[in-house]
């Protein structure tokens, strides 16, 4: 059973980790720790493997860990399902969204909900109670009501999608959250209502990866670290100025500094 | 054995429907010479391509056997719905439901129907249908027991939807049943149609039936079909519609039973802007074979017709969706469209399509598209990460896909049985994967 966390407690501890798809290794000896109350961000050039961190953290199936370590909260999850380490509060949020016609955003989230509920010994919500949550984590991401009745993500914009991305994690209250390009394909205002959804998440019992390309929705979010990401591993870490000079002088500075002519190369 | 219902016919002439009637025994002599010269279809029609009929075939289904038919709580009710029970094709008087009739619709078994107005249905039973008569066919004219009788009058429309239920019971048995809805000028009927098995016998059966409907200009027809019989029945079923100007049929069936089943739906639209739609889902396992046949005919300008047809099959089940088009070339301004789609659980699961659109109007709209595919593993990936289980978000996606479907059947009573056929069918396939 999941149990709550405790300020300071190291959330993820990710050592030396290797990860291969279809035979090809995209994580070459990646190593992270984020403790609660901790947010850190990622970024990275296209194809350094920002995704894959991702979806491995999460549990996709299709990934191949050949290597290395995935903790959370000092447990290995490395042969845990993706539902059980849903459950146990990790939760990403997708890059992109799958829309599933015919499944209503209630439904799912009712029973995403009460799935996490019985696996902490909780009462399973019903009806009302469901639609009082989703209600007040609604709120957060300024979601109109009327998306609960629609199908999940069918014929939404790129921004509601996202929106609703962040209000299923404000409904789930996961103790590790790992966002994945949550700031790709929306427009100013839409980053503003995302980036005030999470950081109202931010809190001293959990966690949250961002991984982004861009420093915008960094500027909104204030990360306590930075790590960049390149050729399956971090080569640099620091605070918010890396943002910065990332942004002034684009990757292909950097990775050349970190020794990365191939990769530099493909950043330009 | 083709002989074997020459025999039939021979030693139960006068037990079955218009028996007194000469002209009766003329068209059935003359269908059963026709069915012994063709025999049953191989796969070498071209309309049973995919469909394997030699365990049908090879049976000598007996017939006109007496049965002593089950008591009335063993069929299903639908609220409000006057009932008709068949089993093994003879007619079950203690099973009927009445509801009140408006004057002068004529709701009655074919028996009855030949004793009261034999010439006022003669010319719906000697009709054949223009192309793809077949074996089935000529067997049921040869061999027709009973069946229903429904006329609406112009004008009259039945609050009380029909509920005609058809119950096959093992132990080598075929019914043949023929029915006949005549919907007059502005008339307007809802039928449904429940296929089912009691097991009262071991053994396979078979259920042939024609169904002949003739709505009249601005007529309506709400037909839901549900097919849930049992897994060693031959569920063939036959339905034969003309559609006058601005008449209304609407189609839904559900095949979830069955060792093979197959619903041939003909549709001509005679008259102009008649509309037709037709939708029908198919869920099989082990080695069940759906098979949905349509031949929507737009022999007049101005009509539209829709056609979505799904299925979901596990294990080594196939679903055959034939469906063919044709806009004859007055036929200016049509609107057809056709969409079919399938998902297989399992690698030895088949699904065959395949649409035929023969257009010869130049001023039209036809589309069609067919898919088939496997469970959208990113989906899952999607549903599981919330925190469902594999079977739960199996389970999820499985439910949309026929939603779309389910949600074409009339809200209320019959929606539900649908539902819950399909809901029974997901449990007991979710479970066969574990």
């Amino acid at each position: 059973m999941a149990r709550t966390s405790k300020r300071g407690e190291t959330m993820l501890e990710i050592e030396d980790l290797h990860v291969a798809i279809d035979g090809q290794e995209i994580l070459k000896g990646l190593s992270l720790k984020v403790k609660a109350g901790e947010v850190h961000a990622i970024m990275g050039p296209n194809g350094s493997g920002k995704s894959t961190l991702a979806k491995v953290v999460a549990g996709h199936p299709d990934y191949e860990v050949t290597g290395g370590s995935i903790r959370y909260k000092g447990e290995d999850i490395g042969d845990m399902e993706v539902e059980e380490r849903a459950r146990e509060g990790v939760f990403m949020s997708f890059q992109y969204p799958v829309e599933i016609p015919g499944v209503s955003t209630a439904s799912f989230l009712k029973a995403a909900v009460n799935a996490v509920r019985e696996h902490r010994g909780q009462i399973p919500l019903d009806a009302f109670d469901f639609l009082t949550e989703a209600r007040s984590a609604m709120k957060l991401v300024k979601m109109d009501e009327a998306f609960l009745s629609r199908s999940l993500n069918e014929g939404f914009s790129g921004g509601e999608k996202k929106r609703n991305e962040i209000f299923q994690m404000a409904l789930l209250q996961p103790g590790l959250a790992v966002l994945d390009e949550t700031d790709s394909g929306l427009d100013i205002d839409a980053l503003r209502q995302v980036a005030n959804g999470v950081n109202a998440l931010r809190s001293p019992d959990r966690a949250m990866v961002v991984i982004t390309h861009y420093q915008r929705l960094l500027d909104h979010l204030e990360p306590d670290h930075i790590h960049v990401l390149a050729e399956g591993r971090i080569v640099r870490s620091g605070g918010l100025e890396l943002a910065h000079e990332l942004e002034e002088h684009g990757y292909a500075e950097l990775l050349q500094e970190a020794g990365l002519d191939k990769a530099a190369a493909q950043a330009t | 054995m083709i002989e074997h219902y020459r025999q039939i016919l021979d030693t139960n002439g006068s037990r079955l429907a218009g028996a007194d009637l000469p002209w009766m025994a003329k068209l059935r002599g003359a269908a059963m010479d026709r069915f012994e010269a063709t025999g049953f279809p191989t796969r070498r029609d071209e309309d049973w391509k995919n469909t394997d009929l030699t365990a049908i075939a090879g049976q000598n289904f007996a017939s006109c056997l007496p049965v002593a038919p089950p008591l009335s709580g063993a069929y299903p009710t639908l609220e409000g719905a006057h009932r008709l029970v068949f089993v093994d094709g003879g007619f079950v008087p203690a099973a009927e439901i009445q509801q009140d009739l408006p004057e002068g619709v004529v709701l009655t078994t074919l028996k009855q129907a030949l004793v009261d107005d034999p010439v006022g249905i003669a010319r719906w039973l000697a009709k054949r249908p223009e192309r793809g008569g077949h074996a089935f066919f000529d067997l049921n004219t040869a061999l027709m027991q009973d069946g229903m009788v429904l006329r609406v009058p112009a004008g009259v429309v039945l609050e009380h939807p029909i509920h005609l239920v058809t119950v096959s019971t093992g132990g080598e048995r075929a019914g043949w049943l023929r029915h006949i809805v005549i919907v007059e000028e502005g008339g307007a009927v809802e039928l449904i149609e429940d296929h089912l098995t009691v097991a009262l016998f071991e053994g396979v059966d078979l259920s042939d039936s024609v169904l002949s409907i003739s709505l009249a200009d601005e007529a309506e027809m709400l037909h839901s079909r549900l097919q849930r019989a049992g897994k060693r029945s031959h569920q063939l079923g036959m339905i034969h519609v003309e559609q006058g100007a601005r008449s209304v049929y609407h189609h839904q069936g559900l095949a979830v039973g069955a060792a093979l089943g197959r619903t041939e739906l003909r549709v001509t639209q005679r008259g102009p802007e008649a509309e037709t739609q037709l939708a029908g889902l198919a869920l099989g396992l082990d080695d069940q074979v759906q098979d949905f046949f349509t031949f929507v005919d737009h022999t007049a300008p101005g009509g539209a017709s829709e056609q979505a047809f799904r299925a979901v099959l596990a294990g080594k089940a196939r679903a055959v969706f034939n469906g063919r088009v044709r806009v004859a070339r007055d036929a200016q301004g049509i609107d057809a469209n056709q969409s079919s789609r399938a998902l297989l659980l399992s690698e030895d699961a088949v699904a065959n399509a395949r649409p035929q659109l023969e257009i010869y109007a130049d001023d039209v709209k036809c589309t069609h598209g067919s898919t088939v595919g496997q469970v959208d593993d990113e989906a899952l990936f999607y549903l599981r990460q919330r925190g469902l289980g594999p079977d739960q978000a199996r389970r999820l996606l499985l439910e949309a896909f026929t939603a779309e479907l389910v949600e074409l059947f009339p809200e209320g009573d019959v929606r539900e049985h649908a539902l819950a056929a399909v809901a029974r069918w997901l449990n007991q396939t979710l479970e066969g994967r574990r």
